[in-house]
C-alpha cells in the first residue's frame, strides 16, 4: 500500500478509545444510514435524483423524514427545472411544487410533440374545451374559443411545412390551478427563435392549454418601440 | 519536512508530513490551536480507516504536484478502486471524512453511497442497509 505514514508503535488503548468502541457497538442497532449525522445524510441525498429520493422516503421513518426534507427538494427543483423562483414559498412544500412543475413541463412537451406530429386529435386533447381559450400564431390574429382554435390548427397542420421544435430556456411557473410556461422555440434548426408563452389550467388533475402565444424574435439590435406609440 | 503525529481511536500512532495533515481542516485547526508538540488525538477514527484516509490524501497530493504524470483516468481509477469496499467500511469512511473535514473525500464517499441508492427500488435499498447492519453487528 503506497502510504507515507510511518507506523510508529501501537500504544495501549486509552479510556476514551474504549468508550468510543462501546459507543460503536451500541450504534450497531441502527442501520448504517441512520448512524450518519443529519448533515451527511443531506450531503448524500443531494446527489440523488427525484426518483431515488422518492424511493428513499419509502424505506423507513427516519429516511422518509430525511428524503422529504424541504431544502433537498428546493435545491433539486432549482437544479432540474430552473434557477429562478429563489424566494417563493410553495404553499404545499417544495416536493409538491417539484411534482406539479414536472406535470406541467410534461404537458408542455406533449403540446410540442403533437405540434410536430401534426396531430389534430392529439392537439384537441391538449386544449381545454372552453369558449375563452385563445391562440395567437406568429404574425397571426387573435383566435378565440375552442372550435375556432382547432379550425386554425387544422390550417396550420395542412401546411406542407415541417414543425421540428427545439425548446430552450423553458421556464415553468405554477400557482394554484394555473401555470404558465415561457420558452424559446427554434423551428427546423432556425437561428432566430420564436418566443412562446403557453398558459395552462388544471381540471380534474389534468393540465389543459388555455392560451398559446408565439411571436418571432426580431433580428433588430434595438426593438422598435414605435409600434406602441 | 515537519512531521505531525496522529493518534487513532485504538491509540496507534501515524507520523505524516505536515503538508499532508493540513489537508484535513479539522487537524489544521487543531495544529493552529495546540501546536505540533504533542500528538493529535483522533478518538473517532479507527487505525484502518485513518490509514485509508492518509493513503487517499497522499495519492491526490502527488497527483496534483507539478510534473505528475497521472492522467485523469488514472485518478478516477484510483478513486473507484478506493471506494470499492464493503458498505460498513464505506460508511466509516464517510463519517471519518466528515469528522476530519476532508471535503473531496467526503464528496467521493457520499457520491458513492448515493450511486448505490440510485435506480434501486425501496425494498432493495432497505435490504442493502439492513444486511450491512447485520454484517457489522
Amino acid at each position: 500500500m503506497p502510504c507515507s505514514a510511518k507506523f510508529v508503535s501501537p500504544l495501549k488503548p486509552s479510556d476514551a478509545a474504549t468508550k468510543v468502541a462501546a459507543g460503536i457497538t451500541a450504534k450497531a442497532e441502527l442501520s448504517m444510514m441512520e448512524q450518519l449525522v443529519p448533515e451527511i445524510t443531506h450531503h448524500v441525498l443531494s446527489y440523488l435524483d427525484f426518483k431515488s429520493l422518492c424511493c428513499m422516503s419509502m424505506t423507513n421513518v427516519a429516511m422518509r423524514k430525511a428524503a422529504n426534507d424541504e431544502s433537498a427538494w428546493k435545491s433539486l427543483y432549482h437544479k432540474d427545472w430552473n434557477p429562478e423562483q429563489q424566494n417563493i414559498v410553495p404553499p404545499h412544500g417544495w416536493k409538491a411544487y417539484y411534482a406539479v412543475t414536472k406535470a406541467v413541463a410534461e404537458a408542455n412537451r406533449a403540446f410540442y410533440n403533437k405540434f410536430k406530429a401534426k396531430s389534430l386529435r392529439g392537439m384537441g386533447q391538449m386544449w381545454l374545451h372552453a369558449d375563452y381559450v385563445k391562440c395567437i400564431h406568429p404574425g397571426g390574429e387573435l383566435i378565440s374559443g375552442f372550435d375556432a382554435v382547432m379550425e386554425n390548427w387544422r390550417l396550420v397542420f395542412n401546411c406542407s411545412q415541417r414543425y421540428d421544435f427545439e425548446l430552450q430556456d423553458v421556464k415553468v411557473r405554477v400557482s394554484g390551478d394555473m401555470a404558465w410556461v415561457t420558452s424559446k422555440a427554434f423551428v427546423n434548426a432556425s437561428v432566430e427563435p420564436l418566443l412562446s408563452t403557453n398558459c395552462y389550467e388544471r381540471h380534474d388533475q389534468q393540465w389543459y392549454v388555455v392560451h398559446h402565444h408565439c411571436s418571432p424574435q426580431l433580428d433588430f439590435a434595438f426593438p422598435d418601440y414605435g409600434m406602441f406609440s | 519536512m515537519v512531521k505531525v503525529t496522529l493518534k487513532s481511536a485504538e491509540g496507534d500512532v501515524f507520523e505524516v508530513d505536515e503538508e499532508l495533515a493540513l489537508e484535513s481542516l479539522m487537524v489544521k485547526n487543531m495544529i493552529e490551536d495546540v501546536g505540533l508538540d504533542s500528538a493529535i488525538s483522533l478518538p473517532n477514527v479507527s487505525s484502518t480507516i485513518l490509514a485509508k484516509v492518509i493513503e487517499y490524501i497522499k495519492f491526490h497530493m502527488d497527483a496534483q504536484k507539478d510534473g505528475s504524470k497521472k492522467t485523469s483516468e488514472e485518478i478516477k481509477a484510483f478513486d473507484d478502486d478506493f471506494v470499492n469496499v464493503g458498505i460498513p467500511t464505506l460508511f466509516e469512511m464517510v463519517l471519518a471524512s466528515n469528522y476530519l473535514n476532508v471535503k473531496s473525500l467526503l464528496s467521493l464517499t457520499c457520491n458513492t453511497v448515493a450511486n448505490m441508492i440510485k435506480t434501486k427500488p425501496p425494498a432493495e435499498v432497505k435490504e442493502m442497509f439492513t444486511s450491512a447492519k447485520q454484517a457489522k453487528a
